[in-house]
């Protein structure tokens, strides 16, 4: 019999949502070895140099390329003259104030998002009378395109911070709505009745279980939509500028000055894979119960 | 000071919109143009301040937003050419009228082609790229008549004017109506194109950049865009006498370097001072040349359903503040 | 001394008969009945309503002489699954059956959730996370968090189900003790003849659904109270088993 002796080790369970991981010995189904197997896992410290090297033999082909000139420079400058022009615009045009006033308002939007999306979206998924009645209009509202919208934002919000906010919101707030319901969705109809069966009401059973156990996902999606808010940025700093990446960006199109594009583009992107880091270091850092032993 | 403006702008989100003083305030918006640098000249010289406006001006591109802020309430002033001024949904009682025009297109604008057109007249079935409501458009529009023709002739491509570049590498475009310095940039990069400037504001009048008020706070401060003016022709009297330190004021609102200002101003632009707009704008009895563009520019718009209404210059541009300040010195 | 009494229940979700001829059984206090039948047969919803969690369409079941309400902590669930919070470690977990109990201090909640702990050999492991044990330990957890709860009716669904054939024999051992020692009455429901038989005083087998009893099966008076791993090899014990089998046979009827 090769059942595990009843010392309390770890055989894999249904009940658990952790996958315990055997033996890779155990269930190598070809003889190929090395991290080109499927779903293998890299050995400790190989992800982050898997990245960097990959990323920087990226860098380096797209360097070549412009340097041997088979690219126009004037559309696809090399990555060392897009570094150089974002130095510059950094001394110059005072480029780390306006990716400042982006990041503000990236957050302000999103978090005003987040503080709409979370009772709202626990509400639709919670009360069926309440999801019947939002989700047509939620999710019609989803497809629109934001750009569209512009005029309308105006009118209703003038051309200050509040349109900004405003279009970074809904390009956000009804994505992330029905991320939360689905979150809340998902988590099971039995911690509830466990928390009714040692007589919580249903507002304890919301806060005390169901918010804590959509916790992990919840934070994940709201890291996804931190991120599509981030893409509306240039939609919203357009409209009449003065401020921010997207402003600098737009005029340095303008000019058709594409190293500046580029500049501003990349340091969208860098803020972004920063943040994005940061948001999962957090994560693991505050859900630790969901890796096993 | 840029730090804190923003710091309060988002604390005060929802309780913006404050009273302010409504007689000494002017809100423009204007298109990523360097031929509205007066307006900033005068600002960081503080001309507006002598005066006693306070004036803001930001970028926007978009025309349609721009009659949104309008209408809203929340601008004074909007700058733009006198074609799109007319462009659709415009009409008789649309917010904005003209009281000056502050540069007018010399070079600025045009049509680039191919080496294979010749002129306007060959042109007939080509694919033509062209964003709607740019100043191009007319001109192509103006040529076209010319040689009876019109846009239906042509197969139009609409584009943005930022990717002009981009599309002339294209070569099922034959030619592109823009605007500088991506019109100069297409015909010097895209070489295997041969491409040439076929039709150039240069040679024509009629591209011209208006200041836009809004008709119920003109009625109520009619001082207050007096002095608006008279700070804005006191830079480009300073452009006159001193370009260099204008270009060195002027360049950072634009994200470019003061040889890129200059290079634009060479050849692109000419600022219209007040000796001009006199002439141009005229008085209530003897009205300037401005009427006569804006009837031919009409036309054309109408020609092509740019425009929904016929509007009528003599309502659509307000002489009176440009006549009140003619005799000052 | 009844304890818990089905009255004429029946039960439809929709126009899905579960539970159609009228249902009727009494459960003496301290009684560990068990719900034996075929996988969806509607024993589990017969056990759900005892708990609160579905209400009977025609019928009545009463605690103590009382109808039964909304769920409260006198009657404790164990699931096969998700039957722990997996963001409490396991003392946090045995201690939030006494969450919202108003009348033990707090100190007297910490005293009792190591003395549940420790019933159910878990004391040594309070401060890891559920994810960090087995599967036979979180089951562990549960049963110590409906103690802790101070529910006198215990209502399990298939806990041991996804359990390996030695935890399981174990933890059915351990079930049935905690059962004599603190003398809880029990609804256990699950399909596996030989657990019913194990753990139980009394079987009640039912029909493929709609539900219905076929038969039942007194237990106790085979086998007795105490219940060691030893008599899972006894001769009664075999008869007992070819016995019930052959019921649920018939029962499972054309099934087969």
């Amino acid at each position: 019999m090769s059942l595990v002796a009843e010392a309390e080790g770890g055989t894999s369970d249904v009940a658990g949502s952790s996958v315990q991981t055997t033996a890779p010995s155990a269930r190598r189904p070809t003889a190929r070895r090395g991290p080109f197997r499927l779903r293998a896992p890299l050995p400790r410290g190989w992800d982050a140099a898997v990245a960097v090297g990959a990323s920087l033999a990226i860098l380096a082909v797209w360097e070549i390329v412009a340097r041997l000139g088979l690219t126009t420079p004037l559309f696809f400058p090399a990555p060392s003259t897009i570094l150089s022009t974002m130095a510059r615009m950094i001394s110059d045009q005072n480029l780390l104030w306006h990716a400042w006033v982006s990041t503000l308002r990236v957050w302000g939007a999103f978090l005003l998002a987040a503080v709409m999306a979370i009772p709202i979206g626990v509400a639709m998924s919670g009360y069926r009378v309440v999801g019947a009645a939002l989700e047509p209009a939620v999710d019609f509202i989803r497809y629109l395109p934001v750009p569209a919208l512009v005029p309308l934002a105006i009118i209703w919000f003038g051309v200050g911070e509040e349109t900004k906010i405003f279009l970074l919101w809904l390009g956000t707030f009804f994505q992330l709505v029905l991320l939360v319901a689905d979150d809340m969705r998902r988590v099971p109809n039995e911690y509830f009745e466990i928390a009714y069966t040692v007589g919580a009401n249903e507002r304890q059973a919301l806060k005390d279980v169901a918010f804590r156990a959509m916790l992990p996902s919840l934070v994940d999606n709201l890291r996804i939509s931190l991120g599509w808010c981030w893409t509306y940025l240039i939609i919203a700093e357009i409209v009449a500028a003065d401020s921010g990446l997207g402003f600098v960006i737009w005029a340095a199109r303008r000019y058709m000055k594409t190293p500046e594009v580029m500049a501003g583009v990349v340091l969208i992107g860098v803020i972004g894979l920063a943040t994005d880091q940061l948001l999962r270091l957090l994560h693991r850092r505050a859900f630790r119960y969901l890796r096993g032993a | 000071m840029r730090h804190v403006v923003i710091a309060a702008a988002f604390s005060l989100l929802l309780a913006s919109g404050a009273a302010r003083a409504e007689d000494s305030r002017i809100r423009v918006l204007a298109p990523t143009w360097t031929g509205y640098a007066p307006v900033f000249v005068a600002m960081d010289k503080g001309y507006f301040k002598e005066l006693g406006v306070e004036v803001e001006m930001r970028f926007e591109d978009d025309r349609s937003n721009v009659l949104a802020a309008m209408t809203r309430g929340d601008i004074e002033v909007d700058m733009r050419t006198v074609g799109e001024h007319q462009g659709r949904p415009r009409d008789a009682s649309t917010p904005g009228v003209i009281i000056a025009t502050i540069d007018k297109s010399v070079g600025g604008d045009g049509v680039i082609s191919a080496a294979s057109i010749g002129s306007a007249a060959d042109l007939k079935g080509k694919t033509v790229a062209v964003e709607p409501n740019i100043p191009a458009r007319l001109l192509l529009q103006l040529e076209l008549k010319k040689v009876g023709m019109t846009l239906d002739d042509l197969k139009i491509k609409e584009i943005m004017t930022q990717d002009t570049v981009a599309v002339f590498a294209d070569p099922s475009i034959d030619a592109i109506g823009t605007y500088e310095p991506v019109m100069s940039q297409a015909l010097s990069s895209q070489t295997q194109r041969k491409g040439k400037l076929l039709i150039s504001s240069k040679d024509s009048e009629i591209i011209i950049d208006i200041i836009d008020v809004r008709q119920d706070d003109l009625k109520k401060n009619p001082v207050k865009y007096q002095k608006f003016l008279t700070g804005i022709f006191k830079a480009i009297e300073l452009y006159k006498s001193d370009p260099a330190e204008f270009i060195k004021l002027a360049a950072p609102h634009y994200n470019l370097s003061e040889k890129e200002v200059k290079e634009i101003f060479d050849t692109s632009l000419q600022f219209t001072g007040k000796a001009e707009n006199v002439e141009m704008i005229g008085t209530k009895d003897k009205p300037g040349k401005l009427y006569e563009i804006f009837d031919t520019v009409m036309q054309l718009n109408l020609d092509y359903k740019a425009a929904d209404a016929k509007l009528e210059a003599r309502q659509q541009i307000d002489p009176s503040v440009v006549t009140a300040i003619a005799g000052a010195k | 001394m009844v304890h818990l009494q089905f009255d004429r229940v029946t039960k439809r979700f929709g126009d899905v008969p579960v539970v159609e001829t009228p249902f009727d059984l009494s459960v003496r206090r301290h009684e560990f009945v068990v719900f034996l039948g075929p996988s969806g047969c509607g024993k589990t919803t017969l056990m759900r309503m005892v708990g609160g969690l579905d209400a009977p369409t025609t019928g009545e079941i009463r605690l103590e002489g009382e109808p039964v309400g909304p769920p409260d902590r006198r009657r404790g669930m164990v699931f096969q699954s998700y039957s722990s919070f997996p963001w409490l470690t396991v003392a946090e977990n045995v201690a939030f059956g006494m969450k919202y109990r108003t009348d033990l201090t707090e100190t007297e909640k910490a005293v009792r959730a190591e003395q549940y702990l420790d019933l159910v050999g878990l004391y040594e492991f309070s401060d890891h996370y559920p994810n960090q044990v087995s599967g036979g330990m979180r089951q562990r957890i549960a049963i110590a968090r409906t103690l802790a709860a101070g529910a006198d009716v215990l209502l399990m669904d298939e806990p041991f189900g996804a359990l390996d054939a030695l935890r399981r024999e174990q933890l059915q051992t351990e079930l049935r003790a905690i059962q004599r020692r603190d003398a809880k009455t029990v609804v256990f429901v699950t399909h596996d003849v030989e657990e019913a038989l194990f753990v139980a005083d009394r079987v009640v087998v039912f029909s493929k659904r709609p539900a219905r009893i076929v038969t039942q099966i007194d237990v106790r008076s085979r086998l007795g109270d105490e219940r060691t791993i030893e008599m899972r090899d006894g001769d009664d014990f075999f008869a007992l088993r070819r016995e019930t089998i052959g019921a649920v046979r018939a029962a499972a009827g054309d099934e087969l």
